[in-house]
């Protein structure tokens, strides 16, 4: 399995990348809305999230993908007249990577960096916070997330 | 003699056909990619390789048969062994010893009611989850209890029992103490 692109969190006036799918319990339950094609290897999940932490509570603030005939697929589209989603389903831990790169793993979000924030959730809401140091980066290292190499598949149609 | 020999090949042959139609699945162009990522670029000898495959394992089936046929037979009578097909209580994620609250509809739906500053989330129980739990509801009878519940992270899950990574919460109906329905609608990940 390729290295996975993040969501987006935005926390604190501050984009950093979430190794976490916070969207994945509502779309279980909604798998007739979210018929994506998926674009890449490096992105299983087959669409690209924004979240944003407002009075402490995690929102759906935009979201990108394609269905399997091609066409675009936004935030409208899942949930009608709505540009903020609050996720009420999501309980648990969001881990954030900062940093240098430590450890490059070709998989999944496996790949570590200097920091993790860990923000821990229930039910949507933001409960505790933690920073994890994994070590310094050498000087060359690269900085932020990043994936190191993918196939980008063509969907239905495309040539 | 040669009227045996052809009749057995002849047998063999329509068995090894039977068993290309039957079980070969044309490479996806999605598995190709994946191969192609994960393995590189293909040298020529590897793709002659490659092609040979499958007439190989025809000819060779054509020859030997009775051994394919018997591999084939003794596989899926394996597979029934090892897998005795799970009821439907085995494969929800909450056991029993899970369940935490007796519950009525009503007081499930008052407590499933999201506090949003944006004021953007339906109130409607379970918020964005309504039209989940509606569905849910409809199987709910009379004599069927509400119990809300938490399934630890690591708990073995589904039909292969692997270790669930979150934990998960939600309302499980509970019929004769038999649990015969759950509706998880907390965790982070997909269930």
């Amino acid at each position: 399995m390729t290295a996975q692109v993040t969501e987006t969190l935005i926390y604190k006036e501050q984009k950093l990348s979430m190794c976490d799918e916070p969207l994945a319990l509502w779309m279980s339950k909604n798998r007739e809305k979210c018929n994506f094609g998926m674009m890449s290897t490096a992105c299983w999940r087959g669409y690209f999230g924004t979240w944003k932490i407002i009075d402490d509570h995690l929102y759906l603030i935009e979201l990108s993908a394609r269905g399997e005939d091609g066409k675009n697929i936004s935030l409208d589209d899942l949930f009608p007249e709505q540009d903020k989603v609050f996720a009420h389903w999501f309980s648990g831990e969001v881990r954030c990577p900062e940093g240098k790169l430590l450890d490059y793993v070709h998989m999944g979000f496996a790949s570590t960096y200097e920091r993790d924030i860990f923000l821990t959730f229930k039910k949507g809401v933001l409960v505790s916070e933690r920073i994890q140091i994994n070590g310094k980066g050498e000087a060359n290292s690269p900085e932020g997330y990043g994936v190191g190499a993918f196939t980008i598949f063509p969907l239905n149609g495309e040539k | 003699m040669l009227t045996l020999i052809c009749g057995y090949l002849g047998l063999g042959a329509i068995t090894s056909l039977s068993m290309y139609f039957i079980y070969y699945e044309p490479k996806s162009q999605f598995s190709s990619a994946i191969d192609e990522v994960l393995n590189g670029k293909k040298s020529w000898h590897y793709k002659l390789r490659e092609s040979l495959v499958i007439p190989g394992t025809i000819l060779l089936i054509t020859v030997v048969w009775p051994l394919a046929l018997w591999m084939v037979i003794k596989d899926r009578l394996d597979k029934k062994k090892r897998k005795p097909k799970k009821s439907p209580e085995e494969l929800f994620a909450v056991k029993t010893n899970f369940l935490i609250e007796k519950l009525s509809i009503g007081q499930v739906e008052a407590r499933e009611i999201y506090l949003d500053p944006l004021h953007a989330t339906p109130q409607i129980p379970f918020g964005y989850l309504n039209s989940s739990w509606e569905k849910f509801k409809l199987t709910i009878t009379d004599e069927d209890e509400l119990w809300s519940f938490l399934v630890p992270k690591g708990e073995p899950v589904g039909e292969y029992e692997m270790p669930s990574d979150f934990e998960m919460a939600g309302y499980a109906l509970v019929r004769d103490c038999r649990i015969l329905g759950e509706f998880v609608c907390e965790g982070s990940g997909a269930y």
